[in-house]
């Protein structure tokens, strides 16, 4: 990074060229106030609070910091009395119309506006309260309360919406004091990501389900990651005594969780939160008698579900037992579920419920292993290629990040989908395909002369599919961003991009993509024909061979040309996928498989955190009827769902906020997730819960009943996670611990 | 959405523009000239002509105030309350005006004959204080010549 040499007050400090003097300023340690300003959007330069007076190169105005870029040699004075009193007198404006409602104010306690009037401003005021504009203070979306007469008009929020979410779902109406938040139609219909409030300097924007609960210095504030998609979004979760009240990324000290999404979350991290403490979780362990399901003690549930198991399994053998786990359990859960059925059970069916809409993996990774992306990646990418998804709805970090390249670097933007998106409104090109035939384009962009075909498959043009597949030939880096449209073959070539269309076009380099298409269209007939390919025995060596784990503390700064984002469906999809928690791996049957064969080869069902019946693709009571076939069916889970409802044992477990764990995201990140609360009811965490059962069917995995034992099992076993530890990674910044300080620098936006 | 002669000038606007909404402003007038005020309808409508959204419109027209969003009376007074004006005597014009026609600052007679505004500078400080009526300027006015004025436009 090319550095300038900056003088400010009289001090001698060096700054990235070109940096933002307010951010060059706070990166030495000196902060100055501000409203508009705001890392990751554009200036705006409205507030005025960043004002100092420029030396050299001489200027006779004051300036404002946050849009003047740092030049060598530049003098800066930040602090003096003229402009002390041009801040003074900035504040006074501001609080012309407020209404100094604090102690009734959410925001109060971590209000920029407060602060800054505390630190910049007077004690008193020369505006009389019959002057001020009233305004009433009113509900504007199903998320977002607001105050109008407390605003400074800085226009994060507006920008926030604009600029991040591309809703413009919010907009100031009338001028001058008269300026207020809303929108044409005085209600807001968005999508509730809620980052118009979080970025709020002032108590004008509120959140609904926040709104007097409680004050902020009551809350405790714990750094961690949202398990809702899986980018995995880190976020500071504010609990009071037992109940976890509000997640943001970041409270209005500007303290942020320091994760990959900076200052970004979504309606599902913020506002779904309740779940924890929906009446719906399960409180008790539960044993069924006849038609109902009576409470019981954990001994008795667990004793009698290990006696069970162990009947069965002497009966009608290991393999008659299915084990399933949710893509959403922490990497400690899948490990220890995966050593229960293999060590415990003896049964080779185990596998997390991924039957459809998931990337299928095991086809992803089969001949090879890709770069991964990261949101970095993606955020500096030249062309991103969105193939089978839409992160829009399923993975809205992502989106971000797409519309962050975008607009911030002038990426290259295509789409290849089947249904709409609000990503079109960024994209150079986007072309809707006929459902199911996203496949054709990968071959089509591996091997030109199956443009036409493709053409034919998707009802596109040639010509638009040749730009495309220029693009990414001439591009440096790209990212392929897909979806579980994506399947089969096509999902399997992925892994030759790099080989195929990153080697220049010479004609040695165009034999060996000849090569390649032949070697994969012989893979492909013979993954056909024949089962699968057979995967070594034991599924840790299998995953050795994935050198893209890593953590997130050391953004990949990947080699390869091509780099891809699997948009998996869960929140650690790709970690129990590492831990070898799928069937592919243990060579038994998929989720689905154990389920057609129930009351068949299958007698007894273990399902860990999946709710089967609503995840039924087709008709649920061939589901139901199928369950109902079981000898046995126990349910560990959060909530008492359908499939709950008709198992033998239901086994209350924890939610993220009550566990700690490591979960692997889109990116192949690992990221510790913290405890924020304790346990709801008698929850336990699912390791343990499936650790007490193998304890009583005689096998110890050793763990001492410490969770950190887990994974130390993990690190010495499955290779990519050799060396990490739990307290490595929850040290690690970031993802992980708080920053402490008034304005932590760079911790606002992407950059 | 307009009379004929009303969209073929808004065509011929818009095309006088690299960008379609650079036509917003001229665009908003034809609508106001069309229903006396910029209707729900109108904004609806100028957006999707002009490729903008409709936060997007809401806010130019709200912010300026030659826009209006309700109906307003034929004739609208606009008397500057900006520093030069509001030190020549302004404020007091402003408030004989509105005793004279029984209507509030902000207000539209019964009648919808008068709408009485205050606004900010109308760049007329040298001739100060200047009341806009409609598209007409009066400057260095007094409560005499704003009688006169009224009474003509009655
Ligand atoms: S919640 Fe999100 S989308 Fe809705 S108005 Fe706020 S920033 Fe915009
Ligand atoms: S509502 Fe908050 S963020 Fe939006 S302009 Fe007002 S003070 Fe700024
Ligand atoms: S984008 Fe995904 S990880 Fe981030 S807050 Fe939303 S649901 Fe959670
Ligand atoms: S922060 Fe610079 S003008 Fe607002």
């Amino acid at each position: 990074m090319e550095t300038v040499k900056i003088t400010i007050n009289g001090q001698e400090l060096t700054a990235p060229k070109g940096e933002l003097l307010i951010e060059a300023c706070e990166m030495n340690g000196i902060y100055l106030p501000r409203f508009c300003h705001f890392r990751g959007l554009t200036p705006q330069a409205s507030c005025r609070m960043c004002v100092v007076r420029v030396d050299n190169p001489k200027i006779p105005k004051l300036q404002t910091a946050c849009t003047m870029p740092v030049s060598d040699g530049m003098v800066v004075t930040t602090d003096s009395q003229e402009i002390e009193e041009v801040r003074s007198a900035m504040i006074e404006f501001l609080l012309s119309n407020h209404p100094v409602d604090c102690p009734v104010c959410d925001r109060a306690g971590e209000c920029e506006l407060q602060d800054q009037t505390y630190g910049f401003g007077e004690d008193r005021t020369r505006s009389q309260y019959g002057d001020k504009e009233n305004f009433l203070e009113r509900q504007i979306s199903p998320f977002i309360y607001n105050d109008p007469q407390r605003c400074v008009v800085c226009k994060r929020c507006t920008r926030v919406c604009e600029e991040w979410m591309d809703e413009f779902a919010i907009t100031t109406i009338n001028r001058g004091s008269a300026t207020l938040i809303s929108s044409f139609t005085g209600w807001v219909e968005c999508s509730d990501c809620g980052n118009c409030v979080d970025v709020c300097p002032t108590g004008t924007l509120l959140h609904v389900p926040y709104k007097y609960v409680a004050r902020p210095w009551d809350l405790k504030q714990t750094p961690t990651v949202c398990n809702f998609c899986s980018d995995g979004c880190s976020m500071l979760a504010g609990s009071r005594s037992e109940n976890l009240i509000r997640t943001v990324a970041r409270d209005g000290r500007g303290r942020t969780a320091g994760g990959i999404n900076h200052d970004f979350l979504c309606a599902l991290g913020r506002y779904t939160i309740d779940s924890v403490h929906s009446k719906e979780r399960v409180e008790r362990p539960m044993i069924r008698r006849g038609e109902q399901l009576i409470p019981a003690t954990w001994d008795e549930a667990l004793s009698y579900v290990a006696k069970r198991l162990a009947e069965i399994k002497a009966q009608s053998g290991a393999n008659s037992i299915g084990v399933i786990s949710s893509g959403r359990l922490f990497n400690e859960d899948q490990h220890t579920l995966k050593r229960f059925a293999a060590e415990a059970l003896e049964t080779k069916n185990a596998d997390f419920h991924h039957d459809h809409d998931e990337i299928d993996l095991d086809s992803f990774f089969k001949y090879g292993v890709p770069t991964i992306a990261t949101q970095e990646h993606i955020q500096n990418a030249d062309t991103i290629l969105l193939i089978g998804s839409d992160p829009n709805e399923e993975n809205p970090l992502t989106a971000f990040s797409i519309r962050w390249a975008v607009r911030q670097k002038a990426a290259r933007f295509f789409i290849v989908n089947s249904m709409p998106s609000r990503l079109e409104r960024q994209a150079s090109l986007s072309l809707r395909v006929r459902e199911g035939s996203e496949s054709a384009v990968i071959h089509a962009l591996l091997d030109e002369s199956k443009i036409g075909d493709a053409a034919e498959a998707t009802g596109t043009s040639a010509e638009d599919l040749r730009a495309i597949r220029s693009a990414l030939v001439e591009s440096a880096k790209v990212v392929v961003v897909f979806g579980d449209e994506l399947q089969g073959a096509a999902l399997e070539s992925l892994s030759l991009f790099e080989s195929s269309i990153a080697t220049p076009s010479s004609e040695v380099a165009a034999a060996a993509r000849t090569a390649h298409i032949d070697a994969l269209q012989r893979q492909v007939k013979s993954s056909n024909s024949t089962q699968k390919p057979s995967i070594n025995e034991n599924p840790y060596t299998y995953i050795v061979e994935h050198p893209t784990l890593e953590v997130a503390t050391e953004p990949v700064k990947s080699e390869t040309k091509f780099s891809f984002v699997p948009l998996v469906r869960y929140s650690n999809s790709i970690g129990a996928w590492q831990m070898g928690m799928s069937s592919a791996i243990s060579g038994g049957m998929t989720a689905q498989a154990m389920l057609n064969a129930s009351g068949g080869g299958i007698k007894a069902l273990f399902v860990a955190g999946e709710d089967l019946i609503a995840k039924a693709e087709g008709d649920v009571t061939i589901v139901k009827s199928q369950l109902d076939k079981l000898e046995l069916l126990v349910v560990q889970d959060m909530f008492m769902n359908d499939t709950a409802k008709v198992a033998d044992v239901v086994l209350p477990v924890t939610s993220f906020a009550e566990s700690q764990g490591t979960q692997v995201n889109n990116g192949s990140q690992v990221q510790f997730v913290r405890r924020s609360i304790p346990p709801v009811g008698q929850a336990r965490p699912d390791w343990m819960v499936v650790n007490s059962i193998a304890k009583m069917m005689g096998v110890d995995f050793g763990y001492q009943g410490q969770l950190k034992n887990v994974f130390k099992d993990i690190s010495d076993h499955v290779a990519g996670y050799a060396g990490l530890s739990h307290n490595m990674l929850a040290n690690e910044e970031p993802p992980g611990s708080i920053l402490q300080g008034r304005r932590p620098t760079g911790s606002t936006g992407p950059n | 959405m307009y009379t004929e002669s009303n969209e073929k000038k808004l065509d011929e606007i818009i095309s006088h523009y690299p960008v379609k909404r650079s036509a917003i402003l001229p665009a908003l007038y034809i609508a106001q000239d069309e229903h006396g005020h910029v209707t729900d309808d109108d904004i609806r409508y100028l957006a999707k002509r002009l490729d903008m959204r409709v936060n997007e419109v809401e806010e130019v027209v709200t912010f300026y105030s030659m826009y209006s969003r309700k109906p307003i009376g034929k004739y609208k007074l606009q008397v500057c309350r900006t520093l030069s004006c509001m030190l020549q005597g302004a404020e007091q014009i402003t408030e004989h005006i509105s005793h004279k026609l029984g209507c509030e600052i902000g207000g539209t007679t019964p009648d919808g004959k008068f709408t009485l505004q205050e606004v900010e500078c109308l760049g007329y400080c040298d001739l100060a204080p200047c009341l806009q009526v409609n598209f007409d300027y009066h400057e260095k006015i007094s409560t005499e010549s704003v009688d006169q004025l009224i009474d003509s436009l009655k």
